[in-house]
């Protein structure tokens, strides 16, 4: 065991090895996928997300929800994902393409978040965000016995000076919550931005290479391909 | 050249790495202690942001590997090479400023994770500027450690020196890579979750797996007085592990949106890791087996048994953890984090206990102050890895059934998902006695190095070679 010039040229040859083989050539192919112009709707998809979600992106980053909460749903026959409604179809590669940090999780000890957006929508008024300003102020109330922390440092409880804000949550609040009398619950410019993140989570868009499984989704709940894609 | 000269070089940098890996080591497991107390109370600390449980979870990590395991790798590492190589180490001053850097590092990192400003990639969870600091710092200490082996006396290069070597110039290659890719200037898409697993998986089977092997080797070797059963399949496991490991890595993205035959090389490559085990499992187990009565008192001796054990069930383990069947249910579970607690506590931690009691008496020339901590430390140890790893299992398997699959009877409905969570608190409160235990157990660790520490800088005598008779407390 004394070729020491062999160890080390060993070494690198397999360093360099496993980077092409695990990086550089997936960086080739799945690195370099593009989006999907729709020739119906005239439209490139994935579409960037909006410019406050963007900045919600980045709360949801430094408060570390993804040690929770995962982003990719599995495809049908593996798992349960589907049939739990966290997602219409299987999460695929390019639905990824435009984040700039891919936070897919490793852990769910809460739901996949990945269309959370869409589950939401239209619950409780104003596109499910004021479902979104309780769970975050408290999970009980919109989720009793969850092991989600509250998030109360993302509102600010403040005097009412002239008009009451039109942003106030304490009306969505149990009377042991309620503020002090002339106070109001106001949500934090960060906890709009999380909560603009989390609405936009909704990959509903039938690429190419989601259709087969698309397919069999839909058929066994008695629609079509062609349905499920609009 | 005298082993106590050699080891008197090491005095300096060996103290001071030990001493900051277990204060790293108390923060990092008081952190973890925080972190599985919210698990099932979840309003414990919730009005704090600097410790909601996203980045108590990110700071703990981060401080458990980059805090606790690179200070204690790198005294082992610098030890073990100037013993083997039997030369001494040049400046050893210079060792202790680099590890000062990488210390202020660590904590303007787990600051910068606790204020918000991690980077939420597992493994790298620091702000990008705190990664500079730490290269520079382990540039400076992986130089050191090779410029030690470059002026070596002994004609053989030990299998050890193989494993430090394999560390120590691996590390810094997929470091910077992930670094620029995951952190500076993000890959597209997909491809970051693959630049993270290979990352990190390297950074568990190549720089612990190295050093914690190497130091297995070793301590197999020294505390038994044989040398390692069927040395020669030694090599053969090495580079099996060199050749297949780095590709091993995707296996963990079983069902995740990557290309799919990146996953499926990922499982071959852990099969053909099973060759390595084996080879290690007939190295170490019947070297460690032939021990005399009175070694096995020893407490060296017993951290590095329980290390091998926990390294030849983890590595098995993940190769199971990688099968699609076996994916499909424990993904995303519980699980997962017994299988890193098997890895990085039950394997590298005891491993690196059991070399830092050799270690320390040998370069500081003084015994362990309070003998009977030594032996509380072990226990602790010991029982705390085998209840959090046992609870976690538990609870993940049963997380796994929950979330996975549907409840028997026609036209079930999925479990809802609060009330899987609900049936794991009995085991998630397990994991957070097993935790507290952890702590104390760390806690007589460090009191006890500090002492050691205090009376070796209050009277400054040669190192003496003999390793003192305290280490058989346990």
């Amino acid at each position: 065991m004394n070729r020491i010039a062999l160890l080390f040229l060993g070494l690198f040859a397999a360093l360099a090895a496993s980077w092409t083989g695990v990086i550089l050539v997936n960086q080739g192919s799945v690195g370099r996928l593009a989006r999907v112009v729709d020739a119906n709707e005239g439209v490139a998809f994935p579409q960037p997300m909006p410019g406050l979600a963007q900045q919600g992106h980045l709360v949801y980053q430094d408060l570390g929800c993804a040690a929770c909460h995962t982003q990719q749903v599995r495809r049908p026959g593996f798992g349960i994902d589907d049939k739990r409604g966290w997602g219409e179809r299987h999460s695929v590669a390019r639905d990824y393409l435009l984040e700039p940090r891919v936070l897919i999780g490793a852990q769910r000890i809460g739901p996949d978040l990945r269309n959370v957006g869409q589950r939401k929508d239209g619950q409780e008024g104003r596109d499910g965000r004021e479902w979104h300003y309780r769970h975050l102020y408290d999970p009980q109330l919109t989720s009793p016995g969850s092991v989600m922390p509250p998030f109360r440092f993302l509102f600010e409880t403040r005097k009412i000076v002239g008009e009451p804000s039109p942003k106030a949550i304490q009306s969505l609040l149990p009377a042991s919550s309620q503020p002090p009398a002339g106070h109001e619950i106001v949500p934090t410019v960060r906890a709009e931005r999380l909560v603009s993140y989390l609405l936009s989570l909704k990959d509903s868009y039938a690429y190419p290479e989601a259709a087969n499984v698309y397919v069999a989704k839909s058929e066994s709940q008695g629609g079509t391909a062609a349905e499920g894609a609009k | 050249m005298e082993g106590a000269s050699i080891d008197a070089s090491v005095r300096l940098p060996g103290l001071y790495f030990a001493a900051a890996a277990a204060v790293w080591l108390v923060v990092g497991t008081a952190l973890s202690v925080i972190a599985a107390f919210k698990l099932h109370s979840p309003a414990f600390l919730a009005d704090c942001e600097w410790l909601t449980y996203g980045r108590v979870r990110a700071a703990e990590s981060a401080v458990l590997v980059y805090g606790w395991g690179f200070n204690a790798a790198f005294a082992i590492a610098v030890w073990l090479m100037a013993r083997l190589a039997q030369a001494e180490v040049r400046r050893p001053v210079t060792l202790v400023v680099s590890g000062v850097f990488w210390n202020v590092g660590v904590l303007l990192g787990t600051l910068g994770i606790l204020g918000g400003y991690g980077t939420a990639v597992e493994g790298l969870e620091f702000p990008a500027y705190v990664n500079m600091i730490l290269f520079a710092a382990y540039a400076w200490i992986a130089i050191w450690a090779l410029l030690t082996f470059r002026a070596r006396r002994s004609p053989h290069v030990f299998i050890s020196q193989w494993y430090l070597l394999l560390a120590l110039l691996w590390f810094p290659w997929v470091f910077s890579l992930a670094h620029l890719l995951l952190v500076v200037d993000p890959v597209q898409g997909v491809m970051q979750p693959l630049v993270q697993t290979w990352y990190s998986h390297s950074l568990f089977l190549f720089w612990f797996g190295g050093v914690g092997v190497a130091a297995l080797y070793y301590l197999a070797a020294k505390l038994t007085g044989r040398s390692i059963a069927h040395y020669h399949l030694s090599t053969l496991g090495f580079w099996l592990l060199v050749i297949f490991g780095g590709w091993a890595g995707p296996a963990r993205l079983v069902g995740a949106p990557v290309p799919a035959w990146v996953v499926s090389l990922g499982i071959a490559m852990s099969f053909v890791l099973l060759v390595v085990v084996c080879v290690w499992a007939c190295n170490l187990v019947p070297t460690l087996a032939r021990a005399s009565a009175a070694v096995r008192q020893d407490v060296s001796y017993r951290f590095a048994a329980v290390g091998v054990a926990a390294l030849l069930v983890a590595q098995v383990a993940s190769v199971l953890l990688s099968l699609r069947g076996v994916s499909e249910l424990l993904q995303f579970t519980f699980v997962q984090s017994a299988l890193a607690q098997l890895n990085h506590y039950g394997f590298f931690s005891m491993v690196a206990f059991g070399t830092l009691y050799v270690m320390l008496p040998r370069i500081t020339g003084r015994s362990w102050p309070v003998p009977s901590l030594v032996g509380f430390h072990f226990w602790s140890s010991l029982l705390g890895c085998l209840a959090s790893v046992v609870a976690l299992s538990i609870a993940g398997y049963k997380q796994g059934v929950g979330l996975n699959r549907l409840p028997a009877g026609e036209g079930a409905v999925p479990t809802p998902i609060i009330d899987v969570l609900q049936s794991l608190q009995p085991y998630l409160f397990t994991q957070t006695s097993a935790m507290v235990l952890l702590v104390a157990g760390h806690v007589a660790f460090l009191v006890n190095l500090g002492w050691m520490a205090a009376s070796c800088c209050s009277c400054c005598s040669p190192a003496s070679s003999s390793l003192p008779n305290a280490s058989k407390a346990a």
